[in-house]
């Protein structure tokens, strides 16, 4: 079942993050924490910087036709509609506390609007620009969060809420384990949706030459 | 109310960019607003050294930028320009951000003086790529629509102005029609017969082929007389029949039909007459030289006039076609010339005059 989830990326860049996943969609604070495949399906896993945040916190799962969201023994709990349940069917605009987020699902034709509108995603490196995919399938930046292997996974970037970027050459990275970057050189590379940007760039050509008109 | 902080009353009208367009269109204002004060046109159109021997009548001053400089070049003069005149007005046509975006960082603060700008149609891609709707309401005092319609991208702004097409002749300025023939060289067989006048510019390719469609249509017909219009030969255009003359408005009325592009000057000198033309929408990176075309001749439809006014042609053929269709109409079906057009560029002046007075 595909559902859309939207919360405030309160720890870090303060955006409102809108995903489209397909079910069964894992939450937690340690990617590898949580299950790549349940029962042959593979699970988008939704990482949330917070302390309070168990590794693999809740699973949001489909069960009989509802929604069903299963806090995984954490020891704060996982919230629907502000009652702490062990397991609880959501429907369309339920909101999910787990830690400081307060996820909203959004099901049904209510996804569809926004899902045409694309993922919301930010990917890139240099240049950050909207994932823009409806399918989490196929799609090499952000698929849904179902790959470790993806480069954007943690976005990872130059962005203010990643490291200390007045001094390159001692704080690089806060996570520049996970960053994509090249070891020999410490420089990150210019990645293949930089390059998708430029490709779009459609002003390249404006005010570049004086006998136009 | 802000305060203009000039001594000067000279207006600056930046009509930089390639073709005739900009360059007309600048002195078409010009020439009517220099009756009461200086005015300064900057301009970097090769064109300019063909029309040399007629500016002085215009009574504008000229500031002509090589078309040849580099881009750095241009960019530079037109800063310099901008700095060491003084001027209570800035008339800047077609690019708020100037044609190389050297004014984006000039115009903000640029306060002392009254900000114009000229909104000639303009490829929409521009518009948001360059955010030219915040950037034309942080910049301008007034926004003035040459006769381009109602659907020009920065339409929706306000303090937007619409004027009828701005023209280089009003109607009483035209000269006669025996003065016209000499003009053309059209001699006394040629002076009874009919005559389609090719208006030959834009690149060497496009010149080329006007250059050829002339030749062939030479060839068509045994009792009508054809004419070249343009700066320079195009190649394949027979010598006998090019010519050149500024401002080709003043040869379209002894025209029975017109072959052109579907840039500013052509279609509305043409429009304004009453000439039927047979257009070419070629493709330009800022123009919309083809929604230009579509829109008048809908416009005509809509007001329930000849159709044969204005048509759009894809190619050599379709424009022989078209030429022959309009040749071949009965005198009572076809196009005479009418002089009862109004030139937009006069309410123009008057537009800006009365934005500086409100800004003294």
């Amino acid at each position: 079942m595909l559902i859309q989830l939207i919360w405030q990326e309160v720890e870090t860049t303060g955006r409102e993050e809108k995903r489209v996943l397909e079910t069964p969609v894992a939450m937690g604070r340690v990617l590898n924490a949580m299950p790549k495949v349940i029962d042959g399906i593979p699970v988008s896993r939704v990482i949330l910087n917070d302390n309070q945040i168990a590794g693999y916190h809740a699973l949001i799962v489909e069960s009989n036709g509802e929604l069903l969201v299963v806090d995984q023994n954490t020891s704060t709990g996982t919230l629907v509609n502000g009652l702490s349940f062990p397991s609880c069917t959501v429907v369309d605009s339920d909101e999910i506390s787990i830690g400081i987020y307060k996820i909203t699902i959004r099901l049904g034709a209510n996804i569809r609007n926004t899902a045409a509108e694309g993922c919301d995603r930010m990917v890139g490196f240099l240049f950050k620009r909207r994932c823009g995919r409806t399918q989490s399938q196929g799609c090499p930046y952000c698929r849904g969060g179902q790959s470790d292997q993806d480069p954007y996974l943690s976005d990872l970037s130059y962005y203010p809420a990643y490291g200390e970027y007045d001094d390159w050459r001692r704080t690089y990275y806060y996570q520049n384990d996970s960053a994509l970057y090249n070891r020999g050189t410490n420089e990150v590379d210019f990645t293949d949706s930089d390059a998708a940007t430029f490709e779009n760039e459609s002003d390249r050509d404006f005010e570049q030459n004086f006998g136009a008109s | 109310m802000r305060q203009l902080n000039t001594s000067s009353n000279t207006w600056l009208i930046y009509a930089l960019g390639g073709g005739w367009g900009h360059l007309n269109r600048a002195i078409a204002l010009g020439r009517i607003a220099s009756r009461n004060r200086p005015v300064k046109i900057l301009t970097n159109t090769p064109y300019c050294r063909y029309i040399e021997k007629f500016l002085p009548e215009t009574n504008c001053q000229i500031s002509a930028i090589s078309s040849t400089a580099d881009f750095e070049t241009t960019c530079t003069q037109v800063q310099q320009i901008l700095r060491e005149t003084d001027y209570q007005c800035l008339i800047v046509d077609t690019f708020p951000r100037g044609l190389g975006g050297e004014l984006a960082t000039i115009l903000p603060q640029l306060k002392t003086s009254v900000r114009v700008l000229i909104h000639r149609d303009i490829n929409p891609e521009y518009v948001k790529v360059k955010n030219l709707h915040q950037f034309v309401a942080d910049c301008f005092d007034l926004v003035l629509v040459p006769g381009e319609g109602v659907e020009v991208p920065l339409a929706n702004l306000p303090g937007v102005q619409h004027t009828n097409p701005w023209l280089i002749r009003s109607a009483w300025e035209l000269p006669i029609r025996e003065d016209v023939e000499a003009l053309l060289r059209l001699n006394p067989l040629e002076r009874n017969s009919k005559l389609v006048l090719v208006l030959a510019s834009g690149t060497a390719e496009e010149l080329s082929f006007y250059g050829e469609l002339t030749s062939i249509l030479s060839q068509y017909w045994e009792n009508v007389a054809v004419r070249c219009l343009s700066g320079q030969k195009p190649d394949k255009c027979p010598e006998n029949l090019w010519v050149f003359h500024w401002p080709a408005m003043e040869c379209l009325q002894v025209a029975d039909v017109v072959v052109g592009s579907g840039g500013y000057n052509t279609i509305y000198e043409c429009q304004a007459l009453g000439i039927p033309l047979v257009a070419f929408a070629w493709p330009r990176l800022y123009d919309r030289q083809r929604v230009r075309v579509q829109r008048l001749v809908s416009a005509n439809y809509e007001a329930g006039l000849a159709q044969s006014r204005l048509v759009l042609a894809d190619s050599l053929e379709t424009a022989i076609a078209a030429v022959c269709s309009e040749l071949n109409l009965p005198v009572s079906q076809r196009c005479r010339p009418g002089y009862d057009f109004v030139n937009g560029a006069v309410s123009a002046v008057f537009a800006i005059e009365l934005c500086c007075n409100f800004t003294k």
